[in-house]
């Protein structure tokens, strides 16, 4: 698994101030209802038990088990100031534009 | 037995047949020169039909079948879906050759029993939510929402006025904005409080001459009671706004109040869920339309109405928004829905209600130290666990939906309402035993300690099933919903690298 970051999301995070015991992660936030749709978020929060841990440019970026199963192989996290972090594509079970061959 | 678990392709062996027809005493044609080209299919373009015996058929779709899970197989606790028992009384009823055997088309003087039969639903209908007149048309809850959206659409528009915005609190079902949408408003949500309610204030401040309706389900997705009710709907009323009430959640309110009382103006009804007709894959549905008197000129038509002894269409209504369903409904349902009402009786309603809200809270108490609860109050016919506990340990509520396959149930519905984090949506119904419920709470008590003690267990489920964790990705982005040769050979080669 990869994970980039963009020359604007890498200099966000160096400089945001993080709490102790806190630690950047991707973390896979699903929504319900009809149809299951998943969107990729960048939080800081505490250390899950099964977080495996990603490097970048000194940057230790934690993604758990759950996460992993659903980011893509390759992911890149931009950022900018009105949407804060990007992480990688989101996706709905019943999306309408899928691609079907 | 593995062969009926193959897909029916890989059963097929070519020139294998079901049947077999007497040789042809027709001279066979050659049809080129005498269709148009185009017309004439290439023998390579053929379709891959399986071909199996009558026997491998039968076989292999009654193996596929008894894989489905239903209520007459097991636990459903599906929240907001009222997975109850569907009494086979009303099979029975709907099956009597005067219901099964008349034709939409036949004329009303004809059909005189099955036009009572509705005419007496309607009234039933009307007294259980309170509205004065009932339209029978719509096939579904989110048709009966769009009925009645199109209906405060006349209203308004007769009174001279064009308002567009309907109102939707953020916990409500997906279908509400949707059908405002498809109807041509515009939606804005309403925040809900701490308490999981309509937050009164913000309502306040949303409300205005442009408010064509609210739209509300009480007791409300989370299960919980809008207690302030008769404030929400004066509030809406005193801005000229209607008021639309989502009755899918019925089954907690059955002769205990009504819309009517609450103040609702419009309500829809699904009978694939109170009233015990069968969901989806069991049968069509039916999402019947009731309003107020002062809404009765816009009901779809034809309506069915008494004139002295007979029962009869009638379309003389010129401000209806017309017909919304060919025919009359889909009569089946609407059958098996009144054999309900009639075998339950006024009183037996009553106690579907005080069961269901029983069962929900006798649940709720039993998992809540075990899962956090973001609304803690006394609950009516459903209630919402939230899975953040368990997040934090690196488990999320799929994974626990997922393993509850292992114990036989069907999983709640899980991550609705959109306002609770990792949420889990529990309706017991008022149809199930104590046991099973207990046996389900010991379920959900396992689980959540495994996710404590071995959540390896949790994170790889299901583990029971025929197949086992399904790729949600591969399925959501490249889904293949055709069978070919080619491709399942390519998949078998990736299964094999992988
Ligand atoms: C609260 C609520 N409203 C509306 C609907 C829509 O009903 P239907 O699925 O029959 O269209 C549902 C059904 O799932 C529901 O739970």
């Amino acid at each position: 698994m990869v994970i980039t970051l963009t020359e604007p999301a890498l200099d966000k995070l160096k400089t945001t101030k993080i709490k102790e015991q806190q630690y950047p992660r991707i973390d896979a936030e699903v929504a319900g209802g009809c149809g299951m749709s998943m969107k990729f978020k960048l939080v800081f929060d505490e250390l899950r038990p099964n977080d495996s841990v990603i490097e970048y440019d000194g940057i230790q970026i934690r993604l758990d088990r759950f996460t992993k199963r659903y980011l893509d192989e390759e992911t890149q996290i931009d950022y900018n100031v009105e949407e804060g972090f990007l992480v990688g594509e989101s996706f709905a079970s019943s999306a309408c534009a899928i691609e079907i061959d | 037995m593995v062969e009926y678990n193959d897909l029916i392709f890989e059963i097929s062996r070519p020139g294998r047949s079901g049947y077999s027809l007497p040789k042809s005493d027709v001279e066979s044609v050659d049809l080129q020169g005498k269709l148009p080209k185009h017309l004439i299919r290439d023998e390579n373009e053929a379709a891959e039909l399986p071909e199996v015996s009558e026997l491998q058929l039968v076989r292999h779709y009654t193996a596929l079948s008894n894989k489905n899970h239903g209520i007459d197989n097991g636990f459903y606790p599906l929240g907001s879906c009222t997975m109850k028992y569907n009494p086979k009384i009303n099979e029975d009823i709907a099956r009597l050759p005067g219901f099964s055997r008349i034709h939409p088309y036949q004329s009303p003087e004809t059909a005189q029993g099955a036009l009572e039969l509705l005419y007496n639903l309607q009234e039933e209908l009307a007294v259980i939510t309170g509205m004065d007149a009932i339209s029978l048309q719509p096939s579904a809850g989110a048709q009966g929402e769009w009925t009645g959206l199109m209906m405060v659409k006349a209203y308004h528009e007769k009174n001279g006025e064009n308002r567009k915005k309907v109102l939707v609190p953020d916990s409500a079902h997906g279908t509400n904005p949707a059908s405002a949408s498809v109807a041509g408003f515009e939606t804005t949500t309403i925040p809900s409080d701490k308490d999981g309610l309509v937050d009164l204030e913000a309502l306040k401040q949303l409300v205005n001459s442009d408010t064509a309706a609210l739209m509300l389900t009480n007791p409300n997705t989370l299960g919980l009671f809008e207690t302030e009710i008769e404030e929400i709907a004066q509030v809406v009323h005193e801005a000229g706004g209607l008021l639309y009430y989502d009755g899918a959640n019925a089954n907690a309110i059955l002769g205990k109040t009504t819309p009517g009382a609450m103040g609702f103006d419009i309500v829809h009804l699904n009978l694939h869920k109170t009233f015990t007709t069968p969901h989806g894959g069991g049968g069509p549905g039916a999402g019947p339309v009731g309003v107020k008197a002062n809404l009765i000129p816009y009901l779809p038509v034809p309506r069915i109405e008494k004139d002295g002894e007979d029962y009869v269409l009638n379309s003389d209504y010129p401000l209806s928004i017309g017909r919304v369903k060919g025919y009359h409904g889909n009569f089946g349902i609407l059958v098996r829905a009144y054999t309900y009402i009639r075998t339950m009786g006024p009183e037996g309603l009553r106690q579907v209600s005080e069961g269901a809200v029983l069962h929900a809270n006798y649940l709720r108490k039993k998992l809540e130290e075990h899962f956090d609860s973001p609304y803690t109050q006394l609950c009516k016919h459903e209630f919402v666990l939230s899975g953040s506990r368990q997040k934090k340990l690196g488990v999320r509520t799929l994974d626990m939906a997922k393993r509850l396959l292992d114990f036989g149930y069907h999983p709640p519905t899980i991550y609705f309402p959109l306002n609770v984090e990792e949420g889990l949506m529990i309706e017991p119904t008022e149809t199930e035993s104590k046991e099973t419920m207990d046996a389900f709470a010991e379920a959900m008590i396992q689980i959540a300690k495994e996710v404590e003690e071995d959540p390896e267990m949790v994170l790889n489920a299901p583990h029971t099933t025929i197949v086992g964790r399904l790729d949600e990705v591969q399925a959501a982005r490249k889904p293949v919903v055709r069978y070919t040769k080619e491709k399942d050979a390519e998949r078998e080669k990736e299964t094999v690298k992988a």
